[in-house]
């Protein structure tokens, strides 16, 4: 059974993902329902950010979306018209997003046993993408949203 | 007008860091999208201030940073990066980087931080 300290702190990574929108959208995200544990499977939209971690505990965070959320959540944060972006735009807004929380993340959790460096970030594209594990590996997932964005943040240990 | 060039392989970051330089009365006069083209334009356009990220493609921030200081002790560089690592920033103190910003960023935090420099 996993110790206090083992625990995979979900919340940290929640909180830098409601740290990061608010300061670079002024959006205020909500969680939306309890947090996932352990889930085999989600729902993730169309457009993941995704980084992988590495560390003690080699692991993936991914932050996805619907394609309408991510270019509503880039105009608050260019201030260009959600129907002007295009797809790299999502895809770069997302993969930046990542890597912030991930950095964030990274910070505070130096010194510990979940301490990790970093891959480049990437994007995944696609209509009803889902994400799959074995069964119980070690994740999370939560579900946030401000207005009409809807946000999921799923970190995957493996 | 103070000229400002803006090294990030993020076009989004290039857009947000735009929009807070012009509001404030600062001119762009680069998109530099690694290092290699941070140090092209720095000797091309000559900015008052440039703003580099540490993480890109083909030429990382920091080792234009030393470039940039080498061509041109004079320059102003302010750090912007999502890793906050503390060897990262000493390397960047050592080179004279003049500020350590951590994403994320705000148009307060931009802002502040060039008039610490001026």
């Amino acid at each position: 059974m996993a110790t206090a300290e083992t625990e995979l702190p979900g919340d940290v990574f929640v909180d830098a993902l409601r740290e990061t929108v608010a300061t670079m959208a002024g959006l205020t995200l909500e969680q939306k329902g309890p947090p996932s544990e352990n889930e085999a499977s989600c729902d993730c939209g169309q457009i993941t950010g995704a980084m992988g971690m590495f560390g003690a505990k080699n692991g993936y965070l991914l932050i996805a979306a619907e394609q309408e959320s991510v270019a509503e959540l880039v105009m608050f944060m260019t201030g260009i018209e959600a129907t002007d972006l295009t797809e790299n735009d999502l895809c770069d807004g997302m993969m930046e997003l990542v890597n912030m929380v991930a950095g964030a993340v990274r910070k505070k959790l130096a010194g510990s046993d979940r301490a990790f460096d970093l891959s480049s970030p990437w994007a995944i594209i696609g209509l009803k993408t889902r994400i799959v594990t074995k069964q119980r590996v070690d994740s999370y997932s939560a579900r946030l949203q401000a207005g009409s964005i809807q946000l999921i943040i799923k970190i995957i240990y493996v | 007008m103070k000229k400002v060039l803006i090294v990030d392989d993020s076009p989004m970051i290039h857009t947000m860091l735009r929009k807070t330089l012009v509001r404030n009365g600062y001119e762009v006069c680069g998109d530099a999208h690694n290092g290699r083209e941070a140090i092209e334009l720095y000797q091309k356009a000559s900015p008052d201030l440039v703003f580099m990220d540490v993480t890109m493609p083909v030429m990382d921030g920091l080792t234009a940073a030393r470039q940039i200081r080498e061509l041109d002790r004079q320059a102003r560089i302010i750090m912007l990066t999502a890793m906050g690592d503390e060897e990262i920033i000493a390397e960047a103190k050592d080179i004279g980087v003049a500020i350590f910003l951590k994403k994320p960023f705000d148009d307060y935090k931009i802002v502040s931080a060039i008039s610490k420099i001026e």
